[in-house]
């Protein structure tokens, strides 16, 4: 068979398989060997499937999964979100509009924490939904805001996507960290112009709170997060300066985390009790176990990718077909927009990175700039009808306070947002590039 | 035979917890070490002996011993977009190719790990690292992770197959989807 079929069938079948309902990771891994199977016989796949499961798993820099998993489980659990959430409302609160600018901003806060979008959608819902429909907030466009906010995580360090696409793709995680700050930041600047521009626009979607706080009760709700922005700080500082691996500042984050939420309950009597640290810690665990055998099939299917020739064969084809590198990358890029309307975020990356970095990168741009387009769509992804994540999350944890319908209305000008951002990224990549070109030099 | 089955029943069950257990408590362990190889490097000036290397093997047993809970918990990735539309025999069937898929790949991944374990083993494989553990436990415990969950897989294919209560098609899929549900939240 000729590599372009192996390729094309291995897709296939995937898919379907994962269309299916059978677990991701185990669709992919079925395929793996039994493409590899095929085309270099028992050899090849028993000599993969024993080396490969337990070298992958046991690299030093890959521990920074579990503990940045770690370091947000923490934090969750600490309650520090509502503490971001408390100092922005009473900064910001005043303002039209303020609650939708206090969420991007405390989400964009605790995602320097947290590295899963889900997770910020969730608590924010809770924290955030409410308030907002008490003081007669829109319930479309409040919803949406905190379902977009969640997306911040997937950029701002320490994001999980980011390192789960390191590892598939062999990059350096913290180059890649710190390549998702300037993007992160323009996001949530871009948020705030876009939330100014609809309230600006049409004034009832956001009527002014009476509420009024004084200086002291803004520095008191400041002391209440200091700590975790200093550990925020000291962890991503860490990685930029070169003064700790990732690994190695995930793991101080991690514990910093741990005593930062025993001395606030301490402080405030109110300590998680030893079983719901227990069930941080197990959380952690099980999600490091779901991601790594996702990872690891992945990279089985690379091998197959690669073994078979279809890389070589699918660049050669896109060459002959004489078409720019950027037509090229908005196709990629429209494959991306389509797929995460279907799969989740995990599911697409391990499932299509290893066979579009290859030509992406054999068409000469960027595999760090890449990095951050695939996390850029992936946040388009999981706002987009009808299995974008961050919407479920929101759904369900609103508990019946807001309907799809006003969800996908309330969310469409902050996807808008996100193409503007896209746009950008994609004529101007040193915007990326700028803050890995100067820690590399 | 059915007092057999429950006794493997059980067997499994307290297994995948204690290796989940095990697995918690590992990844507590790899963040005080990580910890504290920062601290003696910034203030002692060198780090802790081999913390780097111990960091990565206890991941790597770490990850394979959480497995088997989290296929009990059924807590793997899965895109249930079309699942609710599914007719009931269409769910039993999927959930049952799900099972000999994933028995297929961890048979093949609990081989392969003992593969690496007997080959550890027969030379009493050390770390290249400035304190020269043993490696072979690791080895040992990262196939009993793998085989353990193995065993999962044959233990719910086995109820789906002839004692009819599986989680039977109702319940697995309930739980899939309640956990995929937790996975958003």
């Amino acid at each position: 068979m000729e590599p372009l079929h192996v390729g094309l069938l291995a897709i296939g079948a995937m898919l379907a398989l994962i269309a299916l309902s059978i677990p991701v990771a185990f669709s992919i891994a079925i395929v793996a060997v039994i493409g590899l199977w095929y085309l270099g016989g028992m050899p090849l796949m028993l000599g993969t499937i024993e080396g490969l499961p337990y070298q992958f798993a046991s690299q030093y820099g890959f521990v920074v999964i579990p503990m940045f998993i770690l370091m947000g489980a923490f934090a969750e659990i600490s309650g520090i979100t509502k503490d971001f959430y408390t100092f922005f409302y009473r900064v910001l609160g005043r303002m039209r509009g303020g609650l939708l600018m206090v969420t991007t901003l405390s989400s964009a806060g605790f995602a320097a924490i947290s590295g899963s979008t889900m997770v910020n959608a969730v608590v924010f819902t809770r924290i955030a939904l409410p308030q907002m429909i008490s003081f007669g907030y829109n319930r479309a466009i409040a919803a949406g805001c905190i379902a977009a906010a969640g997306t911040l995580a997937a950029l701002i360090p320490p994001s999980i996507m980011m390192v789960v696409y390191a590892l598939l793709t062999g990059q350096s995680i913290g180059t890649l960290l710190i390549a998702g700050i300037v993007p992160g930041i323009m996001t949530a600047v871009a948020y705030l112009i876009a939330i100014w521009v609809m309230v600006t626009i049409r004034p009832s979607i956001a009527p002014v709170p009476e509420e009024r706080f004084s200086l002291r009760e803004k520095l008191q709700a400041f002391y209440s997060i200091w700590a975790f922005a200093l550990l925020a700080v000291i962890v991503i500082g860490g990685i930029y300066s070169g003064a700790m691996f990732p690994s190695s500042a995930g793991a101080v984050g991690a514990v910093g985390a741990f005593i930062i939420m025993l001395m606030r309950g301490w402080l405030r009597k109110d300590t998680p009790s030893v079983g719901e640290i227990a069930a941080a810690v197990q959380s952690a665990a099980a999600t490091t176990a779901i991601l790594f055998l996702v990872i690891i099939a992945g990279l089985m299917l690379s091998r197959l990718f690669v073994f078979s020739g279809f890389i070589d064969e699918i660049v050669w084809w896109i060459e002959d077909l004489g078409v720019s590198p950027i037509t090229v990358m908005l196709v990629i890029m429209l494959m991306y927009i389509i797929l995460g309307c279907f799969m989740d975020t995990i599911s697409m990356v391990v499932v299509t990175v290893p066979f579009v970095f290859p030509i992406v990168t054999g068409l000469g741009f960027d595999p760090i700039w890449f990095g951050v387009i695939v996390i850029k769509l992936i946040e388009i992804g999981v706002l987009t009808p009808p299995i974008g994540l961050n919407l479920f999350a929101v759904l369900s944890a609103s508990g019946g306070q807001v309907k799809p319908v006003d969800l996908f209305k309330g969310v469409a000008p902050f996807i808008a947002v996100e193409f503007v951002l896209l746009a950008l990224l994609l004529v101007f990549p040193g915007v990326v590039m700028w803050l890995p070109d100067l820690m590399r030099s | 035979m059915t007092t057999v089955f429950r006794l493997m029943d059980a067997g499994i069950q307290r297994l995948a917890y204690l290796f989940m257990a095990l697995s918690s408590a590992l990844l507590a362990i790899m963040a005080i070490l990580g910890t504290a190889d920062v601290l003696s490097l910034n203030l002692f000036g060198r780090p802790v002996p081999s913390a780097t290397e111990l960091s990565a093997v206890m991941l790597a047993i770490a990850v394979m011993m959480g497995m088997s809970h989290t296929q009990r918990q059924r807590a793997h990735i899965r895109v249930d977009l079309f699942w609710q539309y599914f007719p009931r025999p269409m769910r039993v069937f999927t959930e049952g190719l799900s099972l000999v898929i994933g028995l297929f790949v961890f048979v093949l991944i609990a081989w392969g790990a003992w593969q690496l374990a007997q080959h550890s083993l027969s030379i009493w494989e050390r770390a290249v690292a400035s304190v020269r553990f043993p490696l072979w436990p690791f080895k040992l415990v990262f196939f009993l992770g793998a085989l353990v969950c193995a065993l999962e897989f044959l233990r719910e294919l086995t109820r789906l197959l002839f004692c009819g209560d599986l989680l039977t098609d109702s319940d697995a899929s309930t739980l899939a989807h309640k956990n995929q549900q937790k996975q958003r939240d």
